[in-house]
């Protein structure tokens, strides 16, 4: 069959009609598809950011050039970027010690630090990893996870070994010191009863001195006796001997009451808790740091009867040990060489459910832009080589972690400041222990 | 196949034998598709294949000729839909070396469902090469038209020899090629 020009023409148009048919229908199934496509694509999109705001780790998606090409949330807020973007700075700026051109992936476990904004180094801990985005396409992520908390907590633990090793060798040295001391103290009170009996055994010899003047056959001896009493000063003597050797008993008895308090204070091994009698407690810690405060602050106790309290002894004296200690310093701080002491002020009291600790003074107080950091680990406003920046976040952790407590303070820049340690007491426990003198001189 | 293939067919044989010869051939073919053949369209290769063979009647050509024609004829039609093709592209063999990665990766952005032959390269010398060709299909004549049409288009000549191939009962088609400037 041939065919004319119109006739193919009609043929092609209506070819052409069924095609454009065709093809509208496929656009239209091709756009539904393409729809359902997208939806799925923003939806594995949202998935994917969801999950990279979820991961507590920084992660960094790096071109082979060590340009950051995305970063996640944790990137930002370990960083302090929070409001520049990462995007587009060298990874080297961030970690100095990750360079890609030497690291080879897949690597792990690389401890470096971490440049954040402000200038500080943050302990980190980075695994590299090629990703392969496609054939022409690659890079690497590198996953930095912040060490901060367990180097701190690393530090306690050697920070509390090392006290556990000095409570050990305190408890040693306060048993090798007690037996002597006992020895000492007996032998004392034998001295003081020993003089007093010689003093009349003396008082004897002198008046057979004055008998021995007035006989001329004993003049020699007299007069030599005489010559000895004067350059003994023997009237001197006998005032001064009996008040020293009570000085030295009464020394001993410090020294006694020290190593008790020392005992009492190291509980070295003691890591279970038990009911224990905190007003005693601050007694022997008062006794141990005695020398922290004794030149700068009197204290003032006002303590009230306490049910034991379940605790951890040997961590709760190590609180009341940084908060009595600090105290002495801000005292000093304020006084300076002053010879004028100041007060530090403790107080307790309980109710049915917790026990109140209240350690103030009337030293120089925290100044009010850092009142929010004083529990941060590692900060302090002491000069270097008196204060680690320890002790309180290690106060804050024994208190809030360890004994499901709180501690607090109050502070006043320049009139002092009074923190308050909250413990709760078992319900079993009953008021045993005696209060003891309201005040203390230092 | 896809409709492009189809439409390649319609412009090559018009070019060729005219617009009555396309409508008499679409009229004298008994073919499985009813509507008329749209670029993204998928229809039976058994259809091209009946169109050939119709066309091949009625011209008195041998058939494996006519499709190599019809591949020669392909190649600068099917180049102008892949998009920035010429970038890095300096010799046939820098096309061929790639054509897994670049022409058939583009094949299915616009057509998802293509199922692509696979063809590989291996590099033999400065001007010479092997191609080893899979396909159901086995459409070798219809490759070495698109290869002579690819020399053409760079201004070489190839000379082909297909050692083995997949219509006599090999696992694959091999061709040796030998590029010749024009």
């Amino acid at each position: 069959m041939s065919f004319d020009r119109i006739q193919i023409l009609e043929r092609q148009l209506e070819r052409s009609r069924r095609e454009n048919a065709a093809l509208e229908r496929m656009i239209e199934s091709k756009t539904r598809s393409m729809f359902g496509a997208q939806q799925r694509l923003t939806e594995s999109a949202r998935h994917l950011r969801s999950i990279m705001a979820a991961m507590p780790s920084a992660m960094f998606v790096i071109a082979t050039d060590g340009r950051i090409q995305s970063s996640n949330e944790a990137a930002a807020r370990l960083s302090g970027y929070a409001t520049e973007p990462l995007e587009g700075r060298q990874l080297a700026e961030l970690l100095p010690g990750i360079d890609v051109n030497v690291i080879k992936p897949p690597c792990r476990d690389i401890e470096t630090s971490l440049m954040a904004q402000g200038g500080e180094h943050v302990p980190v801990l980075c695994s590299l990893s090629y990703l392969s985005l496609s054939k022409d396409s690659s890079g690497m992520v590198c996953v930095a996870h912040d060490l901060r908390d367990k180097k701190q907590l690393e530090l306690e633990l050697r920070h509390a070994q090392k006290l556990e090793s000095v409570g050990q060798l305190a408890a040693g040295i306060a048993h090798e010191i007690n037996t002597p001391i006992q020895f000492v103290s007996n032998n004392a009170e034998f001295v003081r009863d020993s003089i007093q009996e010689l003093a009349t055994v003396l008082m004897a010899y002198a008046q057979l001195h004055e008998a021995a003047q007035a006989d001329r056959s004993f003049q020699t001896e007299a007069q030599r006796i005489a010559r000895v009493m004067t350059n003994i000063d023997l009237p001197f003597l006998l005032r001064e001997l009996p008040s020293a050797s009570e000085r030295t008993i009464e020394g001993t008895r410090r020294v006694a009451a020290i190593v008790r308090a020392m005992k009492s204070f190291a509980h070295p091994g003691d890591t279970e808790k038990a009911p224990h009698d905190l007003n005693e407690a601050i007694h022997s810690t008062l006794e141990v740091c005695r020398h922290e405060y004794r030149y700068v602050a009197r204290v003032d106790l006002d303590l009230q009867p306490l049910p034991d309290t379940h605790c951890n002894l040997g961590d709760v004296n190590q609180v009341l040990l940084n908060l009595i200690v600090n105290a002495a310093h801000a005292i000093k701080d304020k006084r300076g060489d002053s010879s004028e002491l100041g007060v530090i002020r403790i107080h307790t009291e309980a109710n049915e459910s917790q026990v109140l600790i209240e350690i103030g003074d009337d030293g120089n107080g925290i100044p009010t832009d850092v009142q929010r950091r004083i529990f941060d680990p590692f900060f302090t406003t002491k000069e270097v080589g008196r204060g680690s920046g320890q002790g309180l976040a290690i106060s804050r952790n024994l208190i809030v972690e360890r004994h499901g407590g709180r501690i607090s303070f109050e502070s006043k820049p320049g009139a002092g400041s009074t923190f308050r340690v909250e413990l709760p007491i078992t319900p079993s426990s009953k008021p045993t222990s005696t209060p003891k003198p309201t005040a203390q001189p230092a | 196949m896809k409709g492009i293939i189809f439409k390649i067919l319609e412009d090559f044989v018009v070019r060729t034998s005219g617009e009555v010869a396309w409508e008499e051939l679409l009229d004298a073919t008994e073919l499985a598709t009813s509507e008329p053949f749209i670029g993204p369209g998928d229809y039976p290769v058994d259809d091209l294949l009946a169109l050939a063979n119709t066309y091949c009647v009625h011209t008195g050509d041998e058939i494996n000729e006519l499709l190599t024609r019809f591949g020669r004829h392909a190649f600068p039609l099917l180049l102008r839909t892949v998009p920035n093709i010429s970038h890095n592209i300096r010799t046939p063999k820098d096309l061929l070396e790639r054509l897994d990665s670049l022409i058939h990766t583009e094949v299915r952005k616009l057509h998802p469902a293509a199922d692509t032959p696979q063809i590989s390269f291996l590099d033999t010398g400065p001007d010479s090469g092997t191609i080893r060709y899979v396909s159901e299909r086995r459409l070798c004549p219809i490759a070495r038209g698109l290869i002579d049409g690819l020399a053409h288009s760079y201004g070489k000549q190839v000379e082909q020899d297909e050692t083995e191939c997949m219509r006599n009962g090999a696992d694959a088609c091999e061709i040796h090629l030998r590029f010749a400037s024009a």
